[in-house]
């Protein structure tokens, strides 16, 4: 009795605060994502040769996300008939973006408009309990260029 | 030291190739940061004691990469690539490597 | 050339579809399908238990030391009277009723594998004659001659063996949560029916027996006063009165008995011995 009514509080703080601080985050993400919008993202190696470029420092991002106690719950429950671990797709869209835009702000600090060879990393760092995924990191690396077009 | 991911640079020229260079370093999970995260896993969100950890880690084994290349007379690594493995349970190997290479305004 | 990174529609890489949509969904489904999985299989593993020969279980439990019989006179008076019932009740070949006794204040009685049946002083002292005495008795001989402690046993490491592989699979509190739910339901409607089955099956060897179901009537008169002071002592019956745990509400039993015993046209009064176990 104890543990479900433990279970339903761990769910509904997981719920209410997930949710609160994912919307929080995605709005954060948008609006980074217009400020930085003239920073242009390649995942090529070479720089194209018409472009005046210069510079080339290797810029990273990267950032650890967890996911929230409920979509972990119903993650779980997904697992025992199988399909598409819809509550998982947020958490890591959100930590991709966020990477991205630290990588970004990055190249913005040393004056670069642009970042070629962008390369992704992910990997789950602290596992939850009984081997579910809890958090996942993201790092996101590339070379940064002042180029005119 | 300049580096980068790519394998050429603009305005740039290689004048000499030094070889692979790599820094490594292996981390455990930090028992303190550990009990925070796992409030943090009823809420969800960013652990910023993790993201810190992690910064820290790649950090050193850039700087232990450096450090190797700096030791060939090397002024620039290019080509860099990040490489994660799980070594064991709660702890996890951070490795990074690239050319060595001398480079020169073109 | 123009290079340039336009504006990308967003929500593309993340599902709409409400997440309390999904979670009750799944519980619900889920709910079902393992409610479904405990009663199937539950009834078919206590078909197949009934059919493991009797002598399988005698040997299965024989090494255990807690099983081997003190002798004492309340022990011999107990088994003499469990032999007068089984005599009367049919019992499959070559099964044998153990009886043991215990000094010990708890009010229980119980059967186990091998035939074993327990009696507690405890027990035996609230009871107004041997009568009553003997539907407790005809009433876990009854449990033993439908095999309902192997039944137990082999419903128990089912559930065992699911709920394992259910929190196995989900990785998560999910799993267990789910199965301990559909469990506790299933187990507890399997319990009840095993004790109905048992009273219908001793209130017939009471009759064969003493001619009248009057130690029926007694013994449940016993058992609604204990839960009734134990309800006004408002204290846990848990522990002192452990038997009420796993069976059907007192009252409904005996107009169960009742009605039945009165279709057969049986006496539902009558003389009763007086149980000469003053201890």
């Amino acid at each position: 009795m104890y543990d479900l009514i433990l279970l339903l509080v761990l769910l509904s703080l997981g719920y209410f605060f997930g949710t609160y601080l994912e919307k929080k985050h995605y709005k954060s993400i948008l609006k980074r994502e217009k400020e930085l919008k003239s920073i242009l993202l390649f995942d090529t190696k070479l720089i194209p040769p018409e472009l005046q470029a210069s510079g080339g420092q290797m810029v990273v991002g990267h950032v650890v996300v967890s996911i929230d106690y409920f979509k972990r719950f119903v993650a779980g429950l997904r697992k025992l008939l199988g399909g598409r671990l819809k509550t998982y797709e947020s958490l890591l869209d959100r930590a991709r973006r966020e990477a991205v835009l630290r990588m970004k702000a990055h190249a913005q600090e040393s004056d670069a408009n642009m970042i070629f060879n962008i390369k992704f990393e992910t990997a789950s760092i602290s596992k939850g309990a009984r081997d579910t995924i809890g958090s996942v990191e993201v790092y996101v690396y590339g070379s940064a260029v002042k180029a005119t077009q | 030291m300049l580096l980068s991911n790519l394998e050429i640079l603009p305005n740039k020229r290689v004048v000499k190739h030094l070889g692979l260079v790599q820094g490594s370093t292996v981390r455990a999970k930090h028992a303190g940061k550990d009990i925070l995260a796992s409030f943090k896993n009823v809420f969800g969100g960013e652990l910023k004691a993790y993201t810190e950890l992690m910064q820290e880690a790649r950090d050193e084994a850039l700087q232990r990469m450096v450090a190797q290349a700096e030791s060939t007379g090397a002024n620039a690594v290019l080509n860099i690539r990040f490489a994660t493995s799980s070594v064991a349970q709660g702890a996890a190997e951070l490795f990074a490597y690239g050319t060595a290479v001398v480079l020169e305004e073109r | 050339m123009r290079f340039e990174n336009p504006e990308i529609e967003d929500g593309i890489n993340v599902s709409k579809e409400h997440p309390l949509k999904e979670f009750s969904q799944l519980l619900i489904g889920l709910l079902v399908i393992i409610v479904v999985a405990v009663l199937v299989l539950s009834y078919s593993v206590g078909y197949f238990a009934q059919k493991i020969p009797f002598s399988y279980e005698e040997k299965l439990v024989s090494h255990i030391d807690a099983l081997n019989v003190e002798e004492s006179a309340q022990q011999k008076k107990l088994q003499a009277l469990a032999d007068r019932l089984s005599a009367k009740m049919d019992l499959p070949e070559g099964m044998k009723i153990t009886v043991h006794y215990s000094n010990d204040a708890t009010v229980n009685a119980f059967a186990t594998m091998g035939g074993h049946v327990f009696f507690f002083k405890g027990l035996i002292e609230k009871l107004p004659s041997e009568n009553a005495l003997a539907m407790v008795m005809a009433h876990e001989i009854a449990h033993i001659k439908h095999r309902h402690p192997v039944v137990a046993m082999g419903k128990g490491v089912t559930m065992l063996t699911l709920a394992s592989f259910v929190t196995g699979a989900s990785g998560s509190g999910a799993g267990e949560l789910l199965i301990n739910e559909s469990m506790t339901l299933g187990l507890m409607k399997f319990s009840r029916d095993q004790e109905s089955q048992s009273d219908l099956t001793a209130v017939h060897a009471l009759n064969a027996v003493y001619g009248n179901v009057q130690g029926a009537k007694e013994l449940f008169d016993v058992f609604s006063e204990l839960s009734d002071g134990a309800k006004k002592a408002n204290k846990t019956t848990a522990n002192e009165y452990e038997i009420f745990l796993s069976h059907p509400r007192t009252e409904n039993r005996w107009e169960k008995l009742r009605d039945y015993s009165q279709q057969r046209g049986w006496n539902l009064k009558g003389e009763t011995t007086a149980l000469d176990f003053r201890f």
